[in-house]
Order: structure tokens, then sequence, then C-alpha cells
């Protein structure tokens, strides 16, 4: 498994456009991938549970991936929010 | 192969909708379409354009209808529909129905069925401040 904290950076935060956007990539993976806001936990992988998180700017996420092809799951991932999901800002 | 989609509602709600989970989404995962009904429509004529509107949404999958309010003529036009063998009718659209049908877009009728159920209902809850 690998797990680490990420945070939002884009201004809209984790919106439904953002969140399309993670689910999306998330879902090109076979590995089980979690998002974390303090206790509540979401399958990274279902829109609903994404937006529940109700991520703003500056929230910071737990980012927990596993399974067979986790690393490249990870790596996707953070590098789609770090990248502001291709939001100007 | 997918299930299609068919909102039937009040208006241009559906319509509104479906751009709305459009731009979203970048584009939609499956054929998707809104029939809009004013109440002063004739009935039958709403439910002919509703089955053509199916079979042009239906590639083996099954279509199904969402509409907005039960017991209203959107919601009696969609209740015609629902002894179709392969319709499934679905009351009580909103935004986080309509994303969660979009989200599993690959699943069998049955199944997005309940999933716009679920997500329907996930989306109703009162809000904490940040």
């Amino acid at each position: 498994m690998i797990e680490d904290s990420i945070t939002i950076i884009n201004r809209l935060g984790l919106h439904a456009r953002a969140a399309a956007k993670l689910v999306n990539t998330a879902s090109g993976f076979r590995s089980d991938v979690r998002l974390s806001r303090g206790s509540r936990e979401a399958n990274a992988k279902s829109i609903m549970g994404v937006m529940m998180l109700a991520a703003a700017k500056d929230t910071e996420l737990l980012l927990a991936v596993e399974g067979p092809d986790e690393r490249e799951a990870f790596e996707a991932i953070s590098a789609l929010i770090r990248d502001r999901f291709g939001e100007d800002e | 192969m997918t299930v299609g989609i068919l909102l039937i509602t009040h208006g241009r709600v559906g319509q509104g909708m479906l751009e709305t989970a459009g731009y979203m989404l970048d584009e939609l995962p499956t054929r998707a379409r809104s029939l809009n009904v004013d109440s002063n429509r004739d009935p039958d004529e709403l439910d002919a354009r509703a089955r053509e509107l199916i079979a042009t949404l239906d590639d083996g999958d099954g279509v199904l209808v969402l509409t907005d309010l039960v017991g209203s003529t959107p919601g009696n036009v969609a209740s015609r529909l629902a002894s179709e063998a392969d319709v499934r009718v679905v009351a009580g659209l909103n935004l986080p129905m309509l994303i969660k049908v979009m989200n599993y877009a690959t699943l069998a009728l049955d199944e997005l069925a309940i999933k716009a159920i679920n997500g329907g209902k996930q989306g109703i809850l009162p809000v904490e401040g940040p």
C-alpha cells in the first residue's frame, strides 16, 4: 500500500469537474484507491463519495492506494492534483 | 454497449441537467436525451415522442428513464413506459442522481436504476459549515 497526504491547490477545490477527472483517473487502475479527509473516507472511484468530501482549496487529504498497479495509480492521481486538474488557477 | 438515458421533466429541467452534467464530465459517457414536457401537450403525443426517443437511445441494453415528479404530467408520461421490458423508470431526478448514473454508465439496466436511486438519496443532506 502507498499512503501519503496531498493538498488540494486549485482555486475551486475538488468541485464536480475536478472530482470527475479524479474518478476517471482512479478508475483506470485496478488498485483500490481511497481518499480521506479527517475521519471521512471515500472510494476515489465513486464520484458521489469524492464530492461528499467537500474538499476546498488548501484542504489536506490522505491518498491511499493498494493493489497491483498502486505505484502508477498513486503517481497519476498525485500528478493530477498537483497539476490543478488542468485548471488555470 | 451501454444503457441509454431519457429524462422526462417539466419545462427545461432535464435539458438543463444534461447540459450541466455534460459540462462537468467533458462529455456524457452514454446516449442521453431529454423530453421537456409542458402540461398543455397531448399525453398520447408525448407518449409517442417518448417511445421514439427510447427507440433512438436503446442499443440493446435498454433505457433508464428519469423523471422529476410522480403524479405530474411528465411523471405520468414516464409511468406509461414502465411496463416495457427494456425500460426502468425512476422519479425524483436531482443532479446527484444524474451524476451517479453517468459515473456508472456501463452497468446493466436493473443495477443502474438502483444506482440512480442511491445517488439521488445520497445527495440529500444538511450542509455543515467549512
